[in-house]
């Protein structure tokens, strides 16, 4: 297909096929994906549209297809190479800044991420869960002496991740504020693009003085641990330790931040699901994974650039072509799921969704995102059992025009 | 190894390390979801 601006929508496959769709697409109801994706979803495995920049891209919206993609090699997670699709101006150059290994293939992808893959195992996990646990109860108590009602976002879903990536990480408590303060801008929809390439700035600025100081001082944590297996022996450099810190911090707290406001959210409009969660290991592990498959709040969906002619469920997807895959679309796919667009806790068989991802790029962080996911819905159910909801879905404020989905608010009486 | 623990475990560099080479009849059913559910498609299923 060829790439560069094209004014029009024109029909890329031939006399009788559809016009191709301008992407993202909006939300209609906020809990819900964009009403064409159903209809994209039948019409072919792969469906092409056109980006912010008129370039176009493949669409991948069915589950069995987008793990296809996901885990084949022949798709590049390379932000560099040309026909890279983005999503909008000036997002090459906010990777660009910093990158680190999201953005990487085989084999330099695996070398990095190897660094990282014993602090994120599920032994080392599993190790976190009183630290979190008590984190939790400590944010309510505070919510129980604090006003009511209550903003559960700021009060519960931002602080929790953002207290455990600072602990993992080992962030110095005195530091704590100004790493809450940098990394809130980010989160913020009142922020300016200006005034987040700024507090992009700032962050990185702050994590190169915190590696520096790790670099004379490496402590019992994450961070001391790869300046002196990694840094220290040259196997990594400074700044692309920064970069990784950069990426853990930004994916540890935006989207698990926002994940569980989502949780929240649901629990509230439907605690019933939720009474058995604390007898019930499995039940609590099937409502987690309802949950992630139900919110998939990475709502855009993950880029790659194809780098060798493939064929996808039929379709040939050319070498240079840009894919989005949507993991939203995916997760809601009818061939996987049966009544897709509800929420239903047990589906005893049903084939594990892609929240996550798939493939090597797969969350690193999903077993901790669980964790916090299960100890938070275990605290509010033992200790804020009369919490209800202050507002009606429809007017709560959605992030419907940022990469990850959630609630910049929630409101509700303790 | 969530699906299969009993067959499947992690090393301590992260890495999937298998416990049992021949799974016994009863854990089939979940050695075939941990194969699905492998992100890095390390698991392969062989009749013997």
């Amino acid at each position: 297909m060829p790439q560069g601006s094209e004014a029009s929508e024109t029909a890329v496959t031939g006399a009788g096929a559809p016009a191709v769709c301008p992407f993202p697409l909006p939300r209609q109801y906020p809990l819900d994906p964009p009403p064409e994706f159903a209809r994209l979803r039948e019409q072919a495995p792969a469906v092409p549209v056109r980006m912010w920049d008129g370039g176009r891209a493949w669409l991948i919206t069915r589950h069995a297809e987008a793990r296809a993609v996901l885990s084949d090699t022949r798709f590049s997670s390379d932000v560099t190479r040309p026909g890279f699709p983005t999503y909008y101006e000036g997002q090459r150059v906010v990777i660009a800044e910093a990158p680190s290994f999201i953005r990487a293939d085989p084999p330099e992808h695996s070398r990095l991420r190897r660094m990282l893959t014993p602090e994120f195992m599920l032994r080392r996990v599993e190790a976190m869960r009183p630290a979190v646990h008590e984190t939790v109860a400590r944010l309510i108590a505070d919510i129980k002496q604090g006003p009511d009602p209550v903003d559960l976002v700021r009060a519960l879903a931002l602080p929790l991740p953002s207290i455990t990536v600072g602990r993992m990480l080992g962030i110095p408590e005195d530091e704590y504020e100004i790493f809450q303060k940098l990394t809130a801008v980010n989160l913020s929809r009142d922020s300016t693009p200006e005034e987040t390439e700024a507090a992009t700035g700032d962050l990185l600025a702050w994590l190169d003085a915190l590696i520096s100081a790790k670099e004379r001082h490496p402590g019992d944590d994450l961070l001391g641990r790869l300046v002196a297996e990694q840094v220290a022996p040259g196997l990594l450099s400074h700044d692309d330790l920064v970069a990784m810190a950069r990426l853990l911090i930004v994916a540890g707290h935006e989207t698990t931040a926002n994940m569980l406001g989502l949780t929240l959210l649901s629990y509230l409009r439907h605690p019933e699901h939720f009474a058995g969660i604390a007898d019930d290991p499995q039940l609590l592990d099937g409502v987690v994974e309802e949950l992630l498959r139900y919110h998939s709040i990475i709502q855009i969906g993950l880029a790659r650039v194809a780098i060798e002619d493939v064929e996808v469920g039929g379709v040939l997807i050319r070498s240079g072509e840009g894919v989005v895959v949507s993991l939203l679309a995916a997760n809601r796919d009818p061939r996987t799921y049966e009544n897709p667009d509800e929420f239903v806790v047990a589906r005893p068989g049903a084939p594990r969704h892609v929240a996550f991802g798939f493939g090597v790029h797969q969350c690193i962080g999903q077993a901790l995102a669980r964790l916090e996911m299960r100890e938070l819905l275990l605290g509010v159910v033992r200790d804020l059992p009369r919490m209800s909801l202050l507002h009606p879905v429809e007017e709560i404020p959605f992030r419907g025009e940022m990469t990850v989905h959630g609630v910049h608010e929630l409101w509700a009486r303790r | 190894m969530l699906a299969a623990p009993e067959v499947f475990d992690q090393a301590e560099d992260g890495l999937v390390c298998l416990l049992r080479e021949r799974p016994p009849a009863d854990s089939l059913e979940r050695v075939r979801t941990a194969a699905y559910d492998c992100p890095s498609r390390a698991i392969a299923l062989r009749a013997p």
